[in-house]
């Protein structure tokens, strides 16, 4: 799994979509259906690593999360005829990726089984095994920050869906509101109230971050 | 590790800890695409359709019923062995209350010299030539009851220790395999049968004819030469139907002392006499 920073993946981003940059994603679209195989490798180049990150973000899961980004593209790629350019590309392929993102958080509830060397341990012990000693100088400051990440990333994946698609699109993704409203197909009111909600139970959680 | 700035278009967060959150998830580091990424949404796009998710192959209905109908197809079928299995069981009881003598096999020359000592002046509670006519298909029931139930089967123990000593086996094994038996147990056996009869194995033995117990009655297997049966006339594949008139078609032992005289034979169907001049 590879992190970066936001600054860099933008200006990566910018640099592979050299060709295609002045194109709106509507051109793109269009120019894919008129069998242009290279705008939609465009369209894949622009989204990929946000639509992964949102995934990742939202089920804590980097191979699963790269798994159903795949995916979104690919249902992207056989919906385009039914694609109306009255919305916007990136609300419709959040959309999609949201909806294989709950239907798979259903499916793990569905395929939940009880452990049962699970029963005898606590969530901390779950990850502890034996690691021989790092003699290596100890960079505390990356060893916080994986951990900090690793916490916070936890009780997002602990949010109930509802509250979880909303805040992970607004805070990680930095969606608008009117954006997320329009994704999650609901009312600008209840969208805010969810991301609210949202916020105030991943407050309690993570008190010892803020 | 760059900091998202909130969009100042938006309404901001009103909360200090709700806004604390949003900057903290904000300041998430970003994951990227692996390599391969595009190359392999394009395998997948090759491969000519999305992946459906897959259908459940069974309603929820059914799913939930099927425990149920598990623990039922369960329990009907001890249900079903055990009321089907209760009949063969009252028979195997039956015959285990007339044949342990006939299975206890005791050296012929004890059980000969036995009876004369202690045979009871009144003769035994249960008459091997009253089970025909009370059961007449005794026999048949039984093998088939100790050919589904082998664990019912009694062995060549006595009566009262057949419930204690359920091993298996079959009846023929049972009557040609002699036991060793213990001095202790072999003179109760013997006394034993000294009460209720004479195995009808030895009476035949005696007078020259090797029979076996099959489910037609005793079958000659083969005479004796010169025997008192061979002179006169008992051939192997005759069925001895009865032994000084008692009949042997449905009996392993014979519930009197016998000599073997007069007996009667089943042979091509019908039933021949012969008279045994020893």
């Amino acid at each position: 799994m590879a992190f970066d920073t936001r600054e860099s993946i933008r200006l990566e981003e910018s640099q592979t979509s050299m060709p295609e940059e002045k194109l709106s994603d509507h051109a793109l679209i269009e120019a894919t259906r008129n069998g242009d195989e290279t705008a939609f490798e465009e369209i894949v180049n622009r989204y990929r690593n946000s639509i992964t990150n949102y995934l990742y973000r939202f089920l804590n899961d980097y191979e699963e999360a790269v798994d159903l980004a795949q995916e979104t593209f690919v249902r992207v790629y056989f919906a385009l005829d039914r694609y109306h350019t009255q919305f916007a590309f990136s609300t419709y392929i959040y959309r999609i990726a949201t909806n294989l993102a709950i239907s798979e958080l259903r499916r793990r509830k569905r395929r939940r089984v009880l452990s049962l060397t699970g029963l005898f341990q606590t969530e901390e012990d779950s990850s502890v095994e034996f690691q021989p000693p790092d003699t290596r100088i100890l960079q505390d400051d990356e060893l916080v920050e994986d951990e900090r990440s690793e916490v916070i990333g936890r009780a997002i994946a602990a949010l109930p869906e509802k509250y979880r698609v909303p805040v992970v699109l607004r805070d990680v993704e930095g969606k608008s509101y009117d954006e997320i409203a329009e994704i999650m197909e609901l009312g600008l009111g209840t969208t805010k109230s969810r991301i609210s909600r949202g916020r105030g139970l991943l407050k309690e959680k993570l008190q010892h971050y803020i | 590790m760059g900091n998202k700035t909130p969009n100042t278009l938006e309404p901001q967060v009103t909360d200090q800890g709700e806004e604390k959150i949003s900057r903290l998830l904000s300041s998430l580091p970003r994951v990227e695409a692996p390599g391969d990424f595009g190359f392999r949404v394009k395998a997948r796009i090759a491969d000519g359709k999305p992946v459906q998710e897959r259908p459940m192959w069974m309603p929820l209905a059914v799913k939930a019923a099927m425990p149920l109908v598990l623990i039922l197809f369960v329990g009907g079928y001890f249900a079903f062995t055990t009321f089907y299995t209760e009949p063969g069981s009252a028979d195997i009881a039956a015959v285990e209350s007339v044949q342990p003598a006939a299975v206890t096999e005791v050296p012929a020359e004890r059980a000969a010299d036995i009876p004369a000592e202690i045979e009871p002046a009144n003769p035994p509670v249960v008459l091997a030539r009253d089970i025909p006519e009370t059961r007449p298909a005794a026999s048949a029931p039984v093998r088939t009851a100790s050919a589904r139930t082998p664990a019912r089967t009694p062995t060549r123990r006595s009566v009262d220790t057949a419930d204690s000593n359920r091993g298996g086996g079959s009846f023929d094994a049972a009557a040609t395999q002699p036991r060793k038996l213990s001095p202790n147990e072999d003179v109760a056996n013997a006394a034993e049968t000294a009460a209720k009869g004479q195995p009808a194995g030895e009476v035949l033995t005696r007078i020259g004819i090797n029979a076996r117990f099959s489910e037609n009655g005793w079958k000659a297997e083969s005479v004796s030469p010169n025997t008192a049966a061979s002179k006169a006339g008992v051939k192997a594949g005759d069925i001895i139907h009865s032994v000084d008139g008692q009949t042997m078609t449905d009996l392993r032992s014979v519930a009197k002392p016998a000599t073997g005289k007069k007996i009667q034979v089943l042979r091509d169907g019908k039933i021949v006499d012969i008279v045994i001049n020893p």
